[in-house]
């Protein structure tokens, strides 16, 4: 049979996390049905498949370290994701990935490294950390400061490894809500307001974000305040997509193309490619 | 622009033999012919008592879909007992793809679309098969119509690149010149059809080519026009062009260039297919998000993206520009939005 770059792998669901109070947030574990898994890096993302529905794009939640299967977290949205939450544990999907460019980790190399996620958007965040946090990888990034940030306490996504990565060291983690329940002690603080507040060090670090758009709009002046240049901060953009190779012509900023050149851009790219910044 | 000259291998075909001819080309493999539909002409798969409509300058629809389908099946799925979706790729033809009649802009609009499909990033498999098949008997363009510019964008009626022959309508005939060795091929065991040109032949289609001029301005500079655009983001001429639009899309659907698509699942859960199908940059569902959020939701955004992409984001991507000159978006625009007034507008002047 001929293999061509709109054909999927096909895998299996081996798992499904609930993850958040609402129940429209759901982590799949995929593992494939024929072949191997291909190698990918944090920020990269795939094309899932429901036979029959079509195709969308979703950031590896996963890390690579993580050997026989990927994970995907999949907020219920649109027509796909609809259809993918019905599914259930032994059920075939497809993927088609990776896809597009990859967190740049020589750039994060002996760097400090401050890392800033919104609500859902966390997943690709979450491949970045559980990779930096595995020993053989530990030593490619010095201090990491996580913000992290949901409307209120029942939406963090991965709750039992948030949990474990406080006890981490050169790790802080700085969770926050827009609004408390009567169990939350921690901050109750927009994201771009508790990162002015903590004031990571950023000497000799670089930033990452990953978030709902005003999330983003409003963190990255204050990036720049403590003093990051524009060159440093990295942003994981997304678009809608459907070929995930450069060529349906849906995804483009400017001249770049969110699939094939991104989906990670630096905070100078970004700028030179579209108002938006 | 290559000229006649003896060193060509010229062959005469009679008008009532083209037939005949190809009835038997198409017996050897794939032949697209341009038949007339409606007031256009299109290109569809040869069979015998078809039409052919050899005077359409350009024809209607472009020779796009000769390698990039209006709509092509990726891949078919089936679930069997166990639930378990089975994938099958339809077989690719390996026989040669004949385009027969196409002219010197479409012929320009395939750099373009190999620079999509073939360099851009990994080559899309079912494109670069039907590529590698293509063989082009080209047609050279003796009445350009008023809305051809294809002398300002590095084409031009008698321009023979992308042909492997060229044929010359001529008196109640056709000659036929050879161009590349494919294209000998391709013609070699067929040469009992033709007659071989003489010398007084060769000077009527000498005269022929002087005497068919397209003049309508200085070649088009492309790195001129892309920095013109890219500075000129917020020009209100922009909000002009998108008030006119009316968003149908006609432009992109017959340009030669334009290769936006869609991946579309049709059937049950239990069996279907996914299909690669022509989509619209001009359509607000193109780039409209499952959260309802959409960055090109503006009419005035997607008039934008149209003419950036062609002439701006190309360029800066080092790919062929996005236009050829083929004029069938100006004959076609219900609302006469003019492609060749947006490259007037940001050409400098004295070029």
């Amino acid at each position: 049979m001929n293999r061509h770059p709109f054909l999927p792998q096909r895998m299996k669901i081996a798992r499904i996390v609930d993850e958040v109070a609402t129940h429209d947030i759901l982590t799949f574990e995929l593992v494939p049905l024929e072949g191997e898994i291909a190698s990918y890096l944090p920020g990269q993302f795939a094309e899932i498949s429901v036979f029959g529905v079509g195709e969308a794009p979703f950031g590896y939640a996963s890390s690579p370290h993580e050997e026989g299967l990927v994970r995907f977290t999949v907020k219920r949205m649109g027509a796909l994701t609809q259809e993918l939450h019905r599914l259930g544990e032994g059920a075939v999907v497809g993927m088609r990935g990776p896809l597009g460019n990859s967190f740049e980790l020589d750039r994060f190399r002996g760097k400090d490294l401050i890392v800033v996620g919104g609500g859902y958007a966390f997943t690709t965040l979450r491949s970045l950390i559980a990779y930096l946090l595995t020993p053989e990888h530990r030593g490619e990034a010095g201090r990491i400061t996580l913000f992290y940030g949901v409307r209120n306490p029942g939406l963090f996504l991965y709750k039992p490894e948030l949990e474990q990565w406080r006890d981490a060291e050169d790790f802080s983690l700085h969770l926050t809500v827009d609004a408390a329940d009567e169990d939350w002690t921690g901050p109750v603080a927009l994201v771009p307001d508790l990162v002015k507040e903590v004031a990571p060090e950023t000497t000799n670090a670089v930033a990452v974000v990953c978030g709902p758009p005003p999330m983003i709009r409003f963190t990255l002046p204050v990036l720049e305040e403590l003093g990051l240049r524009e060159d440093d901060i990295f942003i994981s953009m997304e678009m809608k997509m459907k070929c995930g190779v450069g060529m349906c012509g849906r995804c483009n900023l400017g001249p770049k193309f969110v699939c094939k050149d991104g989906p990670v851009f630096t905070l100078k790219e970004l700028r030179e490619l579209t108002d938006d910044f | 622009m290559t000229r006649t000259n003896t060193s060509d291998s010229l062959w005469i075909l009679p008008a009532d033999a083209l037939p005949a001819f190809l009835s038997a080309l198409a017996e050897n493999g794939e032949l697209w012919v341009p038949v007339p539909v409606g007031e256009g002409a299109r290109f569809l798969p040869y069979r015998e008592g078809l039409p052919i409509d050899l005077t359409q300058t350009p024809p209607a629809h472009p020779a796009k879909s000769i390698l990039f389908p209006h709509s092509e099946v990726l891949f078919t799925y089936h679930r069997g007992d166990d639930g378990i979706p089975a994938l099958t790729v339809p077989e690719f033809d390996s026989r040669f793809l004949v385009a027969f009649g196409v002219r010197s802009c479409d012929l320009h609009a395939i750099n373009a679309l190999d620079a999509i499909f073939l360099k851009r990033s990994v080559p899309d498999t079912g494109y670069q098969q039907r590529r590698e098949r293509l063989r082009v008997i080209g047609i050279a363009c003796l009445s350009p119509a008023a809305t051809c510019f294809c002398d300002r964008m590095g084409g031009g009626p008698f321009d023979t690149t992308g042909m492997d022959v060229q044929i010359v309508p001529f008196e109640e005939s056709y000659l036929f010149r050879i161009l590349t060795e494919g294209g000998n091929q391709l013609l070699n065991p067929y040469l009992d059809y033709f007659q071989a040109a003489d010398e007084g032949a060769i000077r009527k289609i000498a005269a022929l080519e002087e005497g068919t001029s397209l003049q309508t301005g200085q070649p088009v500079d492309f790195e001129d026009l892309s920095q013109a655009i890219k500075t000129h983001n917020d020009d209100p001429y922009w909000e002009d062009l998108a008030n006119a639009c009316l968003g149908c899309g006609i432009c992109t659907f017959v340009c030669p260039v334009c290769s936006c698509f869609t991946l579309v699942d049709e059937g049950t859960p239990r069996a279907g297919r996914r299909v690669r199908a022509w989509d619209a940059c001009m359509f607000s569902t193109f780039t409209k998000e499952a959260s309802g959020h959409n960055p090109r939701g503006a009419e005035v955004a997607r008039v934008k993206q149209r003419f950036f992409h062609k002439f701006y984001y190309c360029i800066e991507n080092e790919e062929p520009p996005g236009c050829v000159g083929c004029g069938r978006c100006v004959a076609q625009c219900p609302t006469s939005i003019d492609i060749r007034e947006v490259i007037r507008h940001y050409q400098r002047e004295g070029t």
